[in-house]
């Protein structure tokens, strides 16, 4: 009996020690809880900041924008750069729905869509938490991010599904429409109402408070930019749409060109007064994200600007698309050819296959050190010094892996361009004098002999308006969109590749294959 | 000198506790000499019976006739008598001189004692997959800090890899049963003196009495939750009755890469350049230019290596009497690494400490171990650079300063050693007290309460004039030092009631219940600077940087964090068996883990097992072969909860800087897709063995099948970025089954009087298949893995995980032919048509080969001739490929003007390197991994019980088709079988070299 008396007591504490020691909440220390944030104004602004910060990722993107066309290529040099052929691809237009870059753009499309919905989600349920004005100019521009979003969507995929809500039932899969034309037409009516219905609660200001963020211009912007590509998308022109919001931008007088194109695009652009839309970046706060310095220049470069890191010798621009710039047109300037030399003014020297060469860059893809070399130099083989570079930011001493200009999205010069194109495209093609004199104002600043240079109602001819928003806005990621709206994207001609067999369902870049594999619901475009 | 102080302070400890403990044991008496003789149960003589005095471990073997002499302390003494076969005796000596010995046939083996986990059974009633090994068995020849390497090779299913070589800081991989989870916990739960989740680096080889591995599920269920890649149970040596014995067991080793990977030397590199300026191949040609002569001959991989030796000491006593015993020891580890400068120094001291009390009704247990540890972990980088660098480059300038070129080179290796300091601090320790009540004779309640402690501290410091290498060249840091600081602290609870009755003749019940409570906490901090005016703080004054408070602050240069976890346990289990024959065994455990969501946090894990012992059935009695006959099944169901804190909580953190007013300011966003419903991953296993003794149990075989099946795999799965704001999210979805086969066996080839002869055999087979990466919400058919990166292969995967097929799969081109000038041609879709990379569609690549072995195989042998006794261990492994990715990049000549293999100059490719089946190569591979030479020098001394020396080789000879350095690679994850490429997002081939090793050992008992 003793023995069963025990057994008891020590159950007796056992159970004692079950109720009291089977807690399994989390503790956390250096977490931050959801259902804690969103108490004060500041961190409220600080859940905002994220929705903006995202806009960074571009990178990919914009790089898709570029390669893609007659305006540059990252060739395979030596040993580097073949990358399983991502970029090769690209320039050749022989894609396929697993390439890396589509599944970039896509996440980056509705990765900026998603943001802005959780966050109005978030943000509704916080409302009592912040001003009635800051609430209503927070919710004006999460919608305008949303549409940005969906404008980098609909113009590399077209027909993708439209997610307005972030409180979703659970197992939710987005679809897009079976019939992919409605679907686009669906997609651009969305992105058209989320700006006329928000651009008015958006601030007019156009300094510290509204800088790197959507205002109103540049809600008109990328309404311009839209309206613009309205007939390509949605088979409807809206001509006069686009010049209206071209003309709130110019008409509202708090934009100017500036005389000197570079002064857009230098280290410290803040004072630019032709930027309308610039996504900032700072050099040690922003890592990774804006690279261009690094992707296109060689690596001996550095000594040139004394960047604390080198550059990884990639992208540079094809030779017809340098070449096809007036030689006195000083915007060939942010490209970079020639003998190269150090900061204090010793030759630099190549680093690969070319040692010990001098590093002379040609925008000729040639051997000049070897004339009677019998290879053929192209965009899968390439020598180091091939290709004239990009300088169009001007590099200043980069502490630390991201440039530190602040990328420019939309600027008055190309909202003039766009108005004139508007313009011709209404006149049946043809360059109204009005037109031109937009063109002019926009090219006279490249020219010291800007007269001479001008064009004429019968010199501007849409071809000739496609050049030159090339030469005014190459690597500003507009190319892609620019081609396919004139008709010369798919086939194109320019070197290195035959793309005569492409058909013209690549106007449109593939679902991403990885989307498709995770959504089973998405339909693929046609054609793929 | 403060190394020594702590040292000598140590001893210190040790000799006045070891005094302390035994100056109330010793008793003088008179010795005295007892002779006798040793039969069968027919009477027949028998020859080679080891006889032993306790305590004091003087032994001596029976002769031909069985007549056996030695010496005895007094007559307390206590003989133990013991030949394989025969149940061990213990006679104690009495008054008797002359003894006649009647030895039973037994099943020494069987009889044998394992743990199983919260308690331990005999071998014979075992209804599991278990492998017990003790320390008389365990692996010979330098151990080097990793206990595991005790039991490499010995026990079938447990495949133990060297991944990383001979790193004196690396650790060994551990796979049970092959791979049945992907993201979870990988490898096995260690359980150190009955502390589940112990570190393996707390305790040393020479501490450990037994290693036990519970195999299967039914076994490892009592575990639940961590118990899915099996448990390996390690107990520590404790205090034995009898007056104090001492032990020394010293060795020191040489330690020698093997088969080094060749790569051009400077002449060769001269060469070169004049055959490609004569080259028809217009690229070679070319290249002939880029080929730049220093005028030097280094071998730069020698230039950064050192061949030190290496050593190990420990000291150990052990005492006490029937009320109290001690153990303690102490430790010293020194080994030296290949790579200059690199080291891992390790002191260890362990006590411990039982006493009863209460009229021996309360056993006290005390054991504590520390172990204090210096480091200078190896640079990886270092050897990838020492493939890659210019041979002609010369180490040295005339002036002794060191050689420094352009930026593109990088800088020389062997200034990036002296002028970078990395030091590694850590204590560790792991205390545990136990106090077991017994209540009645068969009930018993226990009480256990452990701490474990790790703390690091290190400090690293680049010099002033150290070039950083870095993507595209190499940065000035003008000094550069860090420091950073970690503790960890586990805590465990356990208490348990244990009932153990015989009832009757036929009725054996033993049962036990507990409750487990674990604690973890992981916290750290870190700050770092740069641009120092001097180099003489290295990373000792951080203030002293002007970086900092210049304002370029980095997102790593100060941090710190904190995260904590809980398991809380309530287990059972009860074994009964029924005339020694029957054995039926059930149990459970329910458990809790913080980590998953607030519904799911508990999970069930129960186990049954059966046995039927069919050798001691009446219709056996005419088999005499067979000395014993078990059939064992089992089921058991077990957990994973190796993922990370606060998955399924909402969380933020820190993402991005936004420009807000002019002025930067932090934002904060969700960390991750929540996920609320996050569960236990739950394996089951069904296990069916058999257990044969043949001949007296000379033979002893055991064979296990088993199948385990994963399922609420616990992945990182991809999810559809609209709803879902981020591309991955932690979930349980997909299942994967493993199948497989066992066998053990153990001969005793061979036993006369001058030698004895045991072999030790065993193989797996292992066959793995991820069922499903699916469920209703989420869709993966296939993720690729192992980016192969730079050079040229950014955004090539190397492997691919796939539904229905096993895990390990490599994946790309199949390779057709070289044209003439060295162009890659591949084969298409179906073969028809031969293609370049470039006009390759994803379609036209394929699952090349799989990386994971099918077979494993361990073999040792243990002979002893007079004092004479040799050891050798060859294992190996079967039915796998590799993806030789050195040979991918770096036996092509168009990587000049980097090095190249050796093997790059005769091989016909010319071009851009490509992921095809032309690099993957079988990797089956057979070891000689240990040989080891002992002989026991005859002492009879006052103060010298034995001695023995021994010489020993390890990893002495590879028999394989790979091409490679080693062919035992990476088993764990989900891409076994990859030569070695680790994707750090910076272009290195990390790879720690094998290494042979050569040493020379003492045992002394006193």
């Amino acid at each position: 009996m003793n023995e069963y008396k025990k057994v008891l007591i020590g159950s007796i504490v056992f159970l004692a020690m079950h109720t009291s020691c089977t807690k399994l909440d989390e503790q956390v220390y250096s977490d931050l809880l959801q259902n804690e944030f969103y108490q004060t104004e500041q961190e409220i602004i600080a859940a905002l900041a994220p929705a903006y910060g995202g806009l960074r990722d571009i990178e990919s993107l914009m790089e898709a924008a570029t390669l893609a066309t007659d305006e540059t290529v990252i060739p395979t040099r030596g040993k580097d750069w073949y990358d399983g052929g991502i970029y090769l691809r690209l320039h050749e237009h022989n894609w396929q729905p697993q390439l890396s870059y589509f599944g970039n753009i896509w996440n980056y499309g509705f990765g900026r869509v998603n943001k802005a919905n959780q966050l109005l989600f978030q943000l509704a349920n916080v409302q009592d938490k912040v001003s009635p004005e800051l609430y209503s100019r927070f919710v004006a521009e999460l919608k305008l991010i949303r549409a940005f979003g969906y404008y980098e969507l609909i113009d590399h995929f077209g027909n993708v599904p439209i997610l307005d809500r972030f409180d979703v039932p659970k197992g939710f899969l987005p679809k897009n429409n079976s019939n992919f034309e409605e679907g686009r037409k669906e997609v651009f009516n969305f992105i058209e109402q989320d700006i006329l219905d928000n651009i008015a609660a958006l601030s007019d200001e156009t300094n510290q408070s509204t800088y790197g963020r959507f205002n109103q211009y540049a809600a008109y912007a990328l309404l311009a930019k839209l309206y613009l590509n309205a007939e390509t998308w949605t088979g409807s022109p809206k001509w006069d749409e686009t010049i209206d919001a071209c003309d709130a931008i110019i008409g509202s007088g708090k934009y100017t060109l500036e005389s000197n194109y570079f002064n857009n695009f230098l280290a410290k652009n803040e004072g630019s007064k032709e930027n309308i839309f610039v996504i900032p970046y700072d050099g040690s706060k922003t890592d990774w994200q804006f690279i261009v310095y690094w992707t296109s220049l060689h690596p001996s470069m550095k000594a040139k600007y004394n960047t604390t890191n080198g550059p990884w010798n990639g992208l540079c621009a094809l030779p017809s698309h340098y070449k096809s710039f007036d030689p006195d047109d000083k915007r060939r300037n942010g490209w970079i050819a020639g003998p190269q030399f150090s900061s204090t003014g010793a030759p630099l020297k190549c680093a690969y296959e070319s040692v010990p060469h001098d590093l002379n860059l040609t925008v000729d893809f040639v051997n000049i050190y070897n004339p009677s070399d019998p290879a053929t130099y192209n965009h899968i083989n390439a020598l180091e010094y091939h290709g004239a570079r990009f300088v169009k930011y001007e590099i200043s001493r980069y502490p630390s892996w991201c440039m530190e200009n602040d990328r420019v999205i939309f600027r008055l010069g190309d909202v003039i361009l766009m108005k004139a194109e508007a313009l011709m495209r209404k006149n049946g093609g043809a360059a109204t004098q009005e037109a031109v004199d937009l063109v002019n104002s926009v090219r006279e600043r490249a020219f010291d002999d800007a007269a001479s240079h001008a064009y004429t109602t019968t010199s501007l001819t849409l071809d000739q308006l496609l050049k030159e928003r090339a030469w005014e806005l190459y690597f500003e990621g507009v190319r892609r969109n620019d081609l396919v709206r004139f008709g010369k994207f798919v086939r194109g001609t320019w070197e290195f590749a035959d793309r005569s067999a492409e058909g013209n369902h690549q106007n449109v870049y593939p679902i991403p294959q990885s989307a498709i594999n995770s959504n089973p619901e998405l339909i693929q475009n046609p054609g793929y | 000198m403060r190394h020594l102080i702590q040292r000598i302070s140590l001893y210190g400890l040790l000799i006045v506790v070891a005094l302390l403990l035994s100056s109330h044991i010793f008793s003088q008496a008179e010795s005295k000499t007892v002779r006798g003789i040793v039969r069968n149960e027919t009477g027949q003589p028998i020859s080679g019976v080891t006889v032993i005095e306790e305590v004091t471990n003087n032994g001596t073997n029976t002769d031909r006739e069985g007549n056996f002499s030695i010496r005895v302390e007094d007559s307390n003494s206590t003989l133990v008598f013991s030949y394989v076969g025969f149940r061990t005796q213990r006679i104690v000596v009495g008054n008797q001189t002359n003894l006649q010995i009647t030895m039973e046939l037994g099943a020494n083996e069987l009889a044998q004692v394992v743990v199983v986990g919260y308690g331990s059974q005999k071998k014979k009633d075992l209804t599991s997959a278990i492998t017990s090994i003790k320390a008389e068995d365990f692996n010979q020849g330098p151990i080097g800090n990793s206990p595991l390497q005790l039991i490499q090779g010995k026990v079938p299913g447990l495949a133990l890899s060297r991944a990383n070589g001979g790193d004196p800081s690396g650790e060994i991989q551990m796979q049970l049963r092959g791979v049945s989870t992907v993201k979870g916990n990988l490898s096995p739960l260690i359980v150190i003196d009955g502390i589940p989740g112990g570190n393996l680096s707390t305790v040393v080889p020479e501490d450990i009495e037994s290693i036990d591995v519970l195999r299967d599920g039914s076994a490892a269920a009592i575990y639940g939750t961590r118990g899915t890649n099996g448990v390996v149970i390690i107990t520590t040596k404790k205090g034995k009755v009898g007056a104090p014995s001492f032990q020394y067991n010293g060795y020191g080793y040489f330690e020698k890469y093997h088969n080094r990977v060749r790569v051009l030397n400077g002449d060769e590199w001269r060469q070169l350049k004049t055959d490609f300026t004569n080259s028809d191949n217009p690229i070679l040609k070319n290249k002939a230019e880029s080929i730049q002569d220093f005028g030097g001959n280094t071998d730069w991989f020698e230039a950064i290596s050192q061949h030190k030796l290496s050593q190990v000491h420990s000291l150990s006593v052990s005492g006490g009497s029937q009320k109290t015993n001690y153990y303690a020891s102490l430790n010293y580890r020194d080994i030296e690494g290949i790579l200059k400068r690199s080291y891992n120094q390790i002191s260890n001291y362990r006590l411990s400490l039982s006493h009863l009390v209460f009229n021996d009704k309360l056993r006290l247990e005390f054991s504590m171990a520390n172990t204090i540890g210096k480091s200078r972990p190896s640079n990886y980088g270092l050897l990838t650079q020492a493939l890659l660098r210019n041979p002609t480059l010369p180490v040295y300038n005339e002036d002794g300063s060191y050689y420094q070129t352009a930026d593109l080179a990088g800088s020389n290796l062997v200034s990036q050693i002296y002028l970078y300091e990395n030091d590694v601090k850590t204590t560790e320790s792991l205390i545990n007290t136990r106090a077991t009540f017994e209540i009645t004779n068969s009930l018993k309640f226990s009480l256990m309460g452990g701490l474990q402690r790790y703390n690091q501290i290190a400090g690293v410091y680049y010099y002033r004039n150290a070039l950083a290498p870095v993507i595209g060249g190499t940065r000035d840091l003008n000094g550069e030092a860090n420091r950073s600081a970690q503790l960890n602290l586990d805590k465990t609870l356990e208490a348990t009631v244990s009932y153990d009755k015989r009832i009757g003749d036929d009725h054996q019940l033993s049962a036990v219940g507990g409750y487990s409570y674990q604690d973890f906490t992981a916290e750290g901090f870190g700050a770092g600077n740069r641009n120092f005016i001097s180099d003489a703080f290295t990373y000792n004054n951080l203030n002293a940087g002007t970086a900092l408070g210049a304002g370029l602050y980095r997102d790593n240069d100060i941090w710190s964090n904190k995260r904590a976890s809980k398991l809380i346990a309530f287990f059972a289990r009860a074994i009964y068996s029924y005339k020694d024959r029957y054995m039926l065994t059930a149990g459970f455990r329910r458990e809790g883990s913080s980590k998953f969501g607030t519904d799911d946090k508990w999970g069930l894990f129960p186990a049954v097992t059966a046995g039927w012992r069919i050798s001691g059935e009446k219709f056996m009695k005419g088999a005499s072969a067979i000395s014993e006959l078990k059939l064992r099944v089992g089921y058991g169901v077990t957990g994973n909860q190796g993922i990370g804190e606060y998955v399924s909580l909402e969380r933020l953190s820190p993402s991005g800087m936004m420009l807000y007013n002019g002025a930067w300011i932090t934002g904060y966003a969700p960390s991750s897709n929540p996920n609320p419903n996050l569960r236990w991953e739950k394996k089951t296993e069904k296990n069916l063995g058999l257990d044969l003794g043949l001949k007296n149990n000379k033979i002893i075989i055991n064979l296990d099948l088993y199948e385990r099946i994963t399922s609420d795999l616990l992945y990182e799965y991809v999810v559809p970025v609209p709803p879902n704001l981020y591309n991955t999210l932690w979930t349980n979805v997909g299942g994967i089954k493993n199948t497989g086969m066992e066998i053990a066996v153990t001969v005793n080839a061979a036993h006369t009087e001058n030698f004895n002869w045991e072999v030790n055999f065993n193989a797996s087979y292992n066959k793995n298949r991820l069922v499903s990466l699916s469920n209703d919400s989420y869709q993966t058919k296939y993720q690729d893995l192992a980016e192969l990166g730079a050079p040229g292969l950014g955004s090539v995967y190397a492997y691919r995980i796939e539904e229905g097929q096993p895990i390990g799969n490599m994946y790309g081109f199949k390779f057709a032919e070289f044209t003439e000038d060295g162009k890659w041609q591949f084969w298409n879709e179906d073969n028809s048509k031969k293609i370049t990379a470039t006009e390759g569609q994803y379609e036209d690549k394929r699952i090349i080969g799989n990386g994971l072995p099918k077979y494993w195989i361990g073999f040792t042998n243990n002979f002893v001739y007079k004092n004479f006794d040799v050891y050798a261990l060859v294992r190996g492994a079967f039915g796998f490929d590799i993806l030789n990715v050195k040979r991918l990049f770096y036996e092509n000549r168009k990587l000049i003007p980097s090095n190249i293999l050796k093997s790059g100059l005769t091989s016909p490719v010319v071009d851009d390197p490509q992921m095809s089946d032309y690099y993957v190569e079988k990797g089956d591979y057979v070891k000689i991994d240990v040989i080891s030479i002992g002989y026991t020098i005859p002492v009879k001394s006052k103060y010298l019980n034995s001695a023995r020396i021994y010489v020993s080789g390890k990893n002495l000879i590879t028999f394989t088709g790979y091409k490679g350095h080693d062919p035992e690679l990476n088993i764990n994850g989900l891409t076994p079988g990859y030569d070695k490429k680790e994707n750090s997002g910076i272009d290195l081939l990390r790879d720690y070299p094998s290494t042979r090793s050569f040493s020379f050992g003492v045992n002394l008992k006193f």
